[in-house]
């Protein structure tokens, strides 16, 4: 086959445009018993099943303004309050329904005794595109 | 294939237009980012990391694709095969003027790794002849029924060979559903409900059941892998582009 030209638009391929970024944050804080959990979630994203979609977010500890790849990394440490031993593990959970998509978090203590986590904020950025001209 | 008619055009439709690169990465001895992605593990195993800077003004979107194994067949998100996590692996950190890409290894480390990326500028609403978009030449949709899980640790799976037959290396999307309407971008997890057998009555769980998707595909083929976690096998949706590389 022929290679393209890659600066011009082909009438006869699609392409990828985006339909706007939406946004929405969670801020996790509290205290999680012993072997027990913690769940958060954002609001609802109003934008539902596009073509393709990427989703990203930073962390309020770790690398402010710096945006991950969900679908590099669903899984991010929250701190405890003390610095000691007690982090745990936010396990990122995307849900899309018919009328948007919401993001839970699900935190879990492994540990014998409560731990109380550093209040950490996780900003998301939603990025849906369409496959078609 | 026929050549396609061409034409250069200025658009208001809001065109994802990029740049893009192809590059070669290694690991290196913990990188600019001691505390990721090793969190809670500074001084892990290593990161090598490549800043590209785009200036777009806004956070972008990166599709970036590699060959960890140096033999033509390329990734585009966490991929696991059995208990095996695809590594070397890429992962991005991106603000409004650069994109860090992070070679992980999570197993040895990787030398010369191939990388291929496209940084997209999500803040503009037109594009012009000079601009670079995607060129979509195919994509297409299915279903199966992936096996249950084969233990707690290996998940079913079903792979899904597509041949696009271009004798080259091409770029492509996937996302897949468990009910055809509601529908997620390879390499993220839908969750459903807990493995009860995996804490006490009542909770907290360890695990919950799961699919996933992925792909890799070489200079002939595509292969979609469809993952589930539940016990009793799963039928999967998935749908997918297929786009060139130049």
């Amino acid at each position: 086959m022929s290679a393209y030209d890659n600066i011009s638009v082909s009438s006869d391929l699609d392409t990828f445009k985006h339909s706007g970024v939406q946004t929405a944050s969670v801020t996790m804080s509290g205290t999680i018993p012993n072997a027990g959990e913690l769940n958060f979630t954002t609001g609802l994203i109003p934008f539902a099943n596009p073509d393709y979609g990427r989703f990203l977010y930073d962390h309020s500890d770790l690398y402010p303004n710096k945006y991950r790849d969900l679908s590099m990394d669903r899984v991010v440490y929250v701190y405890d309050t003390t610095g000691s031993i007690y982090d745990v593990v936010a396990i990122i959970i995307l849900k899309v329904s018919s009328s948007g998509t919401t993001i839970d978090l699900r935190l879990i203590n492994p540990y014998a005794a409560s731990t109380s986590i550093r209040t950490t904020t996780l900003n998301f950025r939603y990025v849906p595109f369409e496959a078609t001209i | 294939m026929t050549q396609p008619n061409q034409v250069s055009v200025v658009s208001d439709s809001d065109y994802l237009k990029y740049i893009d690169g192809s590059i070669t990465m290694t690991t290196g001895a913990g990188g600019t980012y001691t505390l990721y992605p090793y969190d809670s593990s500074p001084g892990g195993l290593s990161a090598g990391v490549t800043t590209i800077t785009h200036n777009f003004g806004t956070v972008p979107i990166t599709r970036v694709f590699w060959d960890p194994a140096k033999n033509g067949t390329w990734y585009n998100c966490q991929a696991v095969s059995g208990t095996a996590l695809i590594s070397p692996r890429i992962k991005t950190l991106s603000t409004t003027t650069t994109v860090d890409l992070m070679l992980h290894a999570d197993i040895s480390p990787g030398t010369n790794i191939p990388v291929y990326y496209r940084i997209y500028d999500v803040g503009s609403t037109a594009i012009s002849s000079d601009d670079k978009v995607d060129k979509i030449f195919y994509n297409g949709s299915g279903s199966t029924t992936v096996p249950a899980r084969v233990s707690v640790s290996v998940a079913g799976s079903s792979t899904i060979p597509i041949s696009h037959s271009k004798g080259e290396d091409i770029l492509w999307t996937i996302q897949f559903s468990e009910n055809g309407t509601d529908w997620y971008p390879e390499g993220v997890r839908r969750v459903g409900g807990p493995d009860t057998t995996s804490g006490p009555p009542g909770g907290p769980y360890s695990r919950y059941f799961e699919t996933t998707a992925y792909g890799y595909c070489n200079s002939s083929t595509l292969n979609i892998v469809l993952q589930n976690t539940y016990t009793t096998s799963k039928t999967i949706y998935y749908r997918y582009t297929l786009d060139y590389k130049i």
